[in-house]
């Protein structure tokens, strides 16, 4: 027994994260995750039927349930293809790599506004769909924000406030 | 963000995110059994519960084929108000109740070597004495506490 995580308030998961074998399988994992799931949410949103992607990419419907099923390791080619056949671009981006989890995206960024906490952070620090506050990958101190539409403000604790 | 609770007696913590927080059953003697079994899986099968838990505390819900709750009709009546963290590339799952009072998800059992969907019944009747242990625990303890604020 981890007798130093049982006994402190650190925390399990931020426990695990500590261990560089465990993180990077974790990185791999929420990758190919949020991939899955964006394609998930395209498909949904588009109304596009595993179907009709199998026939669009000349695929078996049988590739397309184990790829919704994270079970087929995809290339960066096979993801294109996917993500194209949905109507979107398949893009990569670095974060900074945090202590914590992360954000861990569920849809298409196209349907994310993204909300910069500048200067203090150059990268997206939280992300908002249908004015709900989804994701904050880290505690930010309240500085007004400019560039989503409605007035919006952060406090340390992440919660978002609208005036 | 939310704060992870404290380390206590009826349990240990897990995750927190801004919709739930996962905390894991302490018995009486200490132990853990949900993070003990955790701790003995390999690297990836860590990753991808840890995956699980973060998106449940962050989101509030998960797709089925990673957690739901069980059906008592189907199987035994203990599994009542349970629910279940499964890993199929694993083949484990991580049982969990619901502890309403206290807005935590708590993850009581975890067991590995299930092909099939259906769960043995001495799994059901482990996590449902775990159950059953923290609840009477934890009604004590908030009992205790009340007492203590009106003397």
């Amino acid at each position: 027994m981890t007798t130093k995580a049982r006994g402190s308030d650190l925390g399990w998961v931020a426990s695990q994260l500590a261990d560089p074998k465990v993180r990077l399988e974790f990185d791999r994992e929420r990758a190919s995750e949020e991939f899955v799931d964006q394609l998930d949410a395209a498909l949904q949103s588009g109304g596009i039927s595993r179907a009709t992607l199998a026939g669009t990419l000349g695929r078996s419907r049988a590739f397309i349930t184990q790829t919704l099923r994270r079970r087929a390791n995809l290339t960066i080619k096979t993801m294109a293809e996917l993500a194209g056949a949905c109507g979107y671009e398949l893009h990569i981006a670095l974060l900074p790599r945090g202590a914590g989890t992360g954000p861990v995206w569920s849809e298409p960024q196209s349907q994310w506004s993204v909300v910069r906490c500048e200067p203090r952070q150059p990268m997206p620090s939280a992300y908002v769909l249908d004015d709900t506050l989804l994701c904050c990958p880290m505690a930010i101190e309240g500085v007004p924000i400019g560039q989503h539409s409605n007035p919006w403000s952060f406090e340390t604790s992440c919660q978002l406030d609208l005036h | 963000m939310g704060q992870l609770p404290p380390s206590d007696t009826l349990s240990a913590p897990v995750q927190v995110g801004l919709a739930r927080t996962i905390v894991a059953y302490r018995d009486e003697s200490g132990a853990v059994p949900a993070l003990d079994f955790l701790d003995g899986c390999d690297a990836k099968t860590k990753a991808r519960y840890i995956l699980k838990f973060t998106k449940m505390c962050d989101f509030g819900r998960l797709r089925g084929e990673d957690y739901h709750l069980l059906d008592a009709k189907k199987g035994v009546k203990e599994a009542d108000g349970l629910s279940e963290f499964k890993d199929i590339a694993s083949k484990s799952r991580i049982l969990a109740m619901n502890d309403g009072k206290r807005a935590r998800l708590v993850l009581l059992h975890g067991f590995g070597g299930k092909k099939e969907d259906r769960i043995k019944p001495q799994e059901i009747l482990i996590a449902d004495r775990r159950r059953q242990d923290y609840l009477s625990r934890s009604e004590r303890e908030i009992s205790q506490s009340n007492y203590g604020r009106q003397t």
